[in-house]
């Protein structure tokens, strides 16, 4: 005879009286504050290296102002050699772009042919009409 | 028309201090609700490593999405949805890893059949313990589907009313109704051959 | 439904006399090896011999072998004891890998009868009739699913005392019924899946009438990679849809055969019979509803 819905629930309320053993969060809180404080070096070094450039910089005096300006300029000619210019840019007819949107095709539908215990991947995946 | 106050989150004052970077606020949190959420996991998981991994990523991850937390919901449920998100995306990569391994069977050798045929388990004697009873009904409940599972956790072991479910779920009450029925009846079945009169 | 569960019964002391009185009956060939067991051997990769127990069916000189996997099912070898028996293939299901054969001389098997069902239950002791005599067994649960790939019928797992006996051999209840026959030993532990009664029967209704098993189709689909037995189309103009079936219906249960998964659902159809209708319960939404389909034959894609 099957248990009544009552009863498995009687029976799963049971269960909410499970915990962990004593002692358990004690330890859990340990862990967590040391993995918080891991965390806390593993982003404190990257802060670091950031204001380690940053400090470097800074640490160069009067030279600092080539350096800087040395670094505008560069960035300003990758900037304008990556640029296509105006003129050399063929004025295309703007093309019709159809965005309809295609569902992806359903995976093969893979059915089990044969009643076979060898293993491989036919039969546990796909849609199957019975 | 005048909307009723929501009523406070009676967690205001812990939010607000582990806001401002009292870590003892958090701990306090992590106290009050530690067992609730280990509840939830563990019923889901059924597996205890994996349930203190998964809590520990739980809190670490409200912790830092604390700053973000603009009291729209209680932190009760805010953390709670955190829990079954991440529950439920660390049990599909656990199947996928299972399923990957199970299936790099070498066809010429067998392998153990309890290892890789899943079967009814067969009871041949009638269950008079109850102790037993609860293993039949944990096997049972990890043979349910994950969204099945969630609700019989949330509603008859966790005492949450269908409004809470749907709430943390993001669904309707009556989806969560009709997944709760369904599991019921999965439960039930399953549970058939291990049933005394006396229960 | 027949429960196969009867653990008070002394089946030892009634199983010794049925063995001797299948010993001792005239023109009889049984499988126990007190006079020469039927044996069929099939041709196998490397030029090695898969060989199966041949069991009588119901009622007449119809033998049922198990063709093992990638064995040559077209040109069996029927034999009692060593002695070449004619016969001629009746059909074979390769769904199955069940054959069935027509004994044409020289041999009158004893027709042994079946179990109609042997029900929910998967735990019972049973008597395997191999080649060197009786040996005790017992099923032990359903296979469903073996390594993550879904069967298209559910076998039952056996435990043996001793070595797995061949395949085709008939597993017998306290009563002398068949209830399984060996399909594959599982290489383990004293371990065996077997073809349940009902799923032998259900090949030889189709086989024997038309050489080939004919599915019952219902035209609704599942997908396999999901937990629930949930259907995902209807197709038009068939049995489910003409029944009113919806998708998003989940099964409960097919027939006698509870649904919990898709594997359960796939055995369940398995049995289906076109024209013989079939109760099928299912939810919507909180509803437990109910209809009555009749499956027809597999339309053509």
């Amino acid at each position: 005879m099957k248990p009544s819905v009552e009863q498995i629930g009687s029976l799963l309320a049971l269960k909410r009286h499970e915990r962990p053993e004593d002692g358990y969060w004690q330890d859990f809180l340990c862990d967590f504050h040391q993995n918080q404080r891991e965390l806390a070096v593993r982003k404190s070094g990257l802060m670091s290296f950031a204001s380690r450039i940053s400090g470097w910089f800074s640490d160069l005096g009067p030279s600092k102002w080539a350096y800087g300006a040395g670094l505008a300029y560069a960035s300003i000619a990758a900037f304008a050699l990556l640029t296509p210019k105006e003129a050399a840019v063929q004025k295309m007819a703007p093309s019709q772009i159809n965005y309809q949107v295609v569902p992806a095709p359903a995976p093969p539908a893979e059915q089990l042919d044969q009643l076979d215990l060898s293993p491989s991947t036919q039969g546990n995946a796909g849609e199957q009409v019975f | 028309m005048f909307r009723q106050p929501r009523p406070p989150d009676p967690d205001q004052d812990f939010i607000t201090r582990a806001q401002q970077g009292d870590t003892r606020a958090f701990d306090a949190l992590i106290l009050k609700y530690g067992d609730k959420l280990y509840g939830l996991v563990y019923n889901m998981t059924s597996h205890k490593e994996d349930t203190h991994d998964l809590l520990q990523e739980i809190f670490a991850r409200s912790y830092q999405s604390l700053g973000k937390f603009r009291g729209s919901s209680t932190f009760y449920t805010w953390i709670y949805q955190i829990a079954v998100n991440l529950t439920l995306n660390f049990l599909k990569k656990r199947k996928r890893r299972t399923g990957l391994s199970l299936n790099d069977l070498d066809s010429s050798v067998q392998q153990d059949p309890a290892l890789i045929d899943t079967t009814h388990e067969a009871n041949p004697e009638k269950q008079t313990n109850l102790n037993e009873l609860q293993i039949k009904l944990n096997e049972a409940m990890m043979k349910l589907s994950e969204p099945h599972r969630m609700v019989v956790t949330m509603f008859d072991i966790q005492g949450m009313s269908h409004a809470e479910i749907a709430k943390v779920l993001k669904t309707s009450e009556g989806t969560i109704r009709s997944r709760l029925h369904y599991a019921h009846l999965q439960l039930q079945s399953a549970l058939q051959n291990s049933w005394e009169e006396r229960f | 439904m027949v429960i196969l569960e009867s653990p008070r019964r002394r089946w030892s002391a009634r199983l010794l006399g049925l063995c001797l009185g299948f010993s001792f009956s005239a023109g009889f060939a049984d499988p126990v090896g007190v006079s020469p067991r039927l044996l069929v051997n099939f041709s196998a990769a490397n030029g090695k011999i898969a060989e199966s127990t041949a069991v009588p069916v119901e009622g007449d000189t119809i033998l049922v072998v198990v063709v093992a996997a990638g064995a040559d099912f077209s040109n069996p070898k029927l034999l009692q004891g060593s002695r070449p028996v004619p016969a001629k293939v009746i059909g074979h299901d390769p769904v199955s890998r069940l054959q069935f054969l027509q004994v044409q001389s020289g041999i009158s098997p004893k027709s042994f009868e079946w179990l109609g069902d042997t029900g929910d239950s998967a735990s019972a002791s049973l008597i395997a009739m191999g080649p060197g005599g009786p040996v005790k067994c017992r099923t032990t649960g359903w296979v469903k699913q073996v390594g993550g790939k879904i069967l298209p019928l559910a076998l039952f797992r056996v435990t043996f005392v001793g070595a797995v006996p061949p395949p085709g051999t008939p597993l017998m209840d306290d009563v002398g019924r068949v209830a399984a026959v060996v399909f594959q030993d599982a290489g383990v532990a004293s371990t065996g899946y077997a073809i349940p009664a009902e799923a032998v029967r259900r090949v030889q209704r189709d086989i024997c009438t038309s050489g080939q098993l004919v599915r019952g189709w219902l035209g609704l689909s599942l997908r396999a990679e999901t937990q629930s037995p949930q259907v995902v189309r209807v197709l038009p103009e068939s049995p489910a849809s003409a029944a009113g079936i919806q998708p998003g219906d989940v099964l409960v249960s097919v027939g006698s055969r509870q649904i919990s998964d898709y594997a359960d659902a796939a055995n369940a159809f398995f049995y289906l019979v076109p024209g013989h209708p079939v109760k099928v319960k299912l939810l919507r939404g909180v509803d437990q509803l109910e209809y009555s389909l009749t499956p027809t034959r597999p339309v053509a894609k």
